[in-house]
């Protein structure tokens, strides 16, 4: 460069000024200590090719040294003023990537609707800020949730801090209570690199929010919960009225025509007598399954394992439904499957799955039954063409006294069947899960372990 | 004796069986159905005298079943269910059943139902006009008709003998209990609420404006009247 110069018949002010934002550019490109190298490369090469006499390092003159000094100068100002912007720029930087975080942590806790959300917000807290450790003391429960690396964080400590509501720091951890409004309603510690103080701050305020929150959904809950036992209780008594009073229909009906109307035909006499019978026997099986329905809740149940095929649990329990029309019923079943199970356990809770898809689905549509092995487990599948089942009742169908919303008012029942079916199948420490086939209809899923043992 | 066809719609099978076996030797014959869509069919083909129709029944429900048949039929129809609750029954008899017995029942109560809901009032009991006409509604007694400004009306007979018993006593209060017993029969009196059903679907089809109905007024506390307008009128 500077020979350049010298080629050009620069002359030494052009020189200079040119040197001069040189250093300026370098001050601003990286920093004050690559500035002053190059200022004093500059103030030498100045020297050295312009300042007479040219082609030595003598300082001769004043001019040089005013040369130099202004070149430290300019290297020392701009490269401080570039480091502050950039320092500026950096921090801005960093604090929109913290609201960033922030933004995507609430959103992370705002999303989460279970019941854990707690334990949640702190694992996300301390995923998403990058933070060693943080954990969230609830006063009014007296419990801390804690992310992995907390321990070494005390439910005392936190108590401490949400009593006193000032913030502290003990060891690696700063402390600092969680207000909502005016009360406080926790605590919260936190230790990591990258914490600040106003990212402690805005993490609190979170917190804060999030805790209210989870409260909110907790009232809301117990509200559903208490509606759910009332809408339980009244298809308690709908499914019982109708299972005990169906028969008791057909008995009083025969029964007073019996006493009032004598019949002269010994054949009606013999009809009525029957009905009578068969229909008291079904009273008593409602009845049975209520108490057996208690006993399942109650676990009392005693498994009699026996190693038993697919083909016979599902052909027995087929026999024992009351339709009218057993071509409906489209069974495929390996011969050889085998499981050990309660066979008459199984039986009922297969009864009680088919019986429902008969209730359910449009009288004589076809219900089908597939058996198959996954993987050492017998997997058995009652599909209907019914009207399947809501997406949010998918679950629900196996709580006791459960009525579709589908089929409620329409249909009959004591919504105890697939409670009882549920009841035995993990008994037998298998599972039972409710679906909709993609062209519409119910499948219920059982899977038993084929061997006992495992 | 009573040679009346009944249709027993239930989806209990042996709620049919029982209901054949009480009822087909004393006269009555009787065929089922097991869902609603057979009922409808069932009423189609072989068009009984009497339905008694259960409430709940998958498929279409009972009171579904209800409002189809009558779309199509008049015939009376006796709503079986389990469920007693007063609100329970104006639903059903809102659908257009004729009457509503809770399960479990006894023969001789079903029988008595049978006989009111399949029974007419007999002619002899009339003394009233054989035909009834203002320029708005027409009503010819003698064949079963009823048209309002010339539109024809659709009414089961339950209804027509309810109205026919109020035309012939122009301008009376019937009390309560009287238009049971004579429309439904003696067993009834105290059914009110049926009443006040089969009065309002009356309004529906008969009154220009059936809000503010101005043949078949409500004798507060004492049952209801039919007003022969004025001659101005």
């Amino acid at each position: 460069m500077f020979v350049c110069f010298r080629l050009a018949e620069v002359n030494a002010t052009t020189a200079a000024l040119a040197l001069l934002l040189v250093v300026l550019a370098v001050a601003t490109r990286w920093g004050l200590s690559e500035a002053i190298a190059t200022s004093i490369v500059a103030m030498l090469g100045f020297n050295y090719y312009f300042l007479p006499p040219v082609g030595t390092l003598t300082v001769a003159d004043p001019e040089n040294w005013i040369a130099l000094v202004a070149f430290l100068v300019t290297a020392v100002t701009a490269s401080q003023l570039s480091t502050q912007a950039r320092r500026r720029a950096e921090e801005a930087e960093a604090g929109r990537r913290q609201m960033g975080k922030l933004y995507e942590l609430s959103r992370a806790m705002l999303m989460d609707e279970a019941r854990d959300a707690l334990w949640q917000s702190v694992a996300s807290a301390c995923q998403i800020l990058e933070l060693e450790a943080v954990a969230f003391y609830d006063a009014a429960a007296g419990r801390m949730y804690g992310s992995t690396a907390a321990s070494g964080i005390t439910p005392d400590d936190l108590s401490h801090v949400a009593n006193t509501a000032e913030a502290v720091s003990i060891g690696r951890f700063s402390m600092m209570p969680v207000r909502l409004g005016a009360s406080v309603v926790g605590a919260l510690a936190a230790s990591g690199e990258t914490l600040t103080p106003a990212l402690l701050d805005s993490l609190a305020g979170l917190l804060a929010i999030n805790y209210e929150r989870v409260r909110a959904l907790d009232r809301a809950s117990e509200a559903e919960a208490a509606r759910r036992n009332e809408e339980f209780k009244s298809s308690l008594l709908d499914g019982l009225a109708h299972d005990l009073k169906t028969p008791l229909t057909a008995i009083r009906s025969c029964v007073t025509r019996l006493i009032d109307i004598p019949p002269r035909s010994e054949e009606v006499r013999h009809e009525l007598l029957t009905i009578v019978d068969q229909e008291s026997r079904r009273l008593e099986q409602s009845i049975t399954e209520a108490v057996e329905l208690a006993r399942i809740e109650s676990r009392e149940l005693q498994l009699h394992r026996e190693t038993a095929g697919a083909s016979d649990l599902i052909g027995m329990a087929l026999a024992q439904t009351r339709e009218e029309n057993p071509s409906r019923f489209v069974a495929n079943v390996p011969a050889d499957l085998q499981a050990d199970v309660d066979s008459d356990l199984i039986r009922r809770a297969l009864l009680q799955i088919l019986e429902n898809a008969q209730k359910y689905a449009p009288p004589d549509s076809p219900i089908e039954i597939t058996a198959a092995d996954q993987q050492g487990q017998l997997v058995i599948s009652i599909s209907d063409h019914g009207p399947g089942i809501g997406r949010d009742e998918l679950e629900r169908v196996f709580e006791k006294f459960y009525r579709g919303r589908r089929v409620k008012g329409k249909t009959a029942g004591t919504g105890m069947g697939l409670a009882i079916a549920k009841g035995i199948i993990e008994a037998h420490g298998g599972k039972i899960r409710a679906s909709n086939r993609p062209e519409g209809g119910a499948v219920i899923s059982i899977t038993l372990p084929r061997d006992a043992g495992q | 004796m009573n040679n009346a066809t009944i249709l027993v719609v239930d989806d209990e099978p042996q709620l049919r069986r029982a209901m054949k076996a009480t009822l087909a030797d004393l006269g009555y014959s009787v065929i089922e159905a097991k869902s609603g869509e057979e009922a409808l069919q069932s009423i189609r083909q072989e068009a009984p005298d009497l339905v008694l129709l259960d409430l709940n029944m998958p498929g279409i429900g009972g009171l579904e079943t209800c409002r189809a048949i009558r779309e199509t039929s008049d015939v009376p129809i006796i709503i079986l269910s389990v469920r007693n609750a007063e609100r329970e029954k104006v639903q059903a008899l809102d659908a257009g059943a004729d009457d509503y017995v809770t399960k479990p029942f006894g023969i001789q109560e079903l029988l008595a139902r049978i006989r009111a809901a399949i029974r007419r009032v007999p002619a002899s009991v009339e003394s009233g006009p054989q035909r009834f006409a203002d320029g708005e509604l027409e009503i010819d007694f003698d064949a079963r008709r009823v048209t309002l400004n010339g539109r024809s009306v659709r009414l089961t007979p339950k209804e027509f003998d309810l109205l026919r018993f109020l035309v012939s006593h122009p301008d009376k209060p019937i009390p309560h209990r009287k238009l049971l017993q004579t429309v439904w029969g003696p067993d009834y009196g105290d059914e009110v609420e049926y009443l006040r059903v089969f009065i309002n679907q009356l309004r529906k089809k008969i009154e220009p404006v059936p809000s503010k109905p101005k043949y078949l007024l409500t004798e507060p506390w004492v049952g209801y009247r039919f007003a022969v307008p004025g001659p101005a009128g």
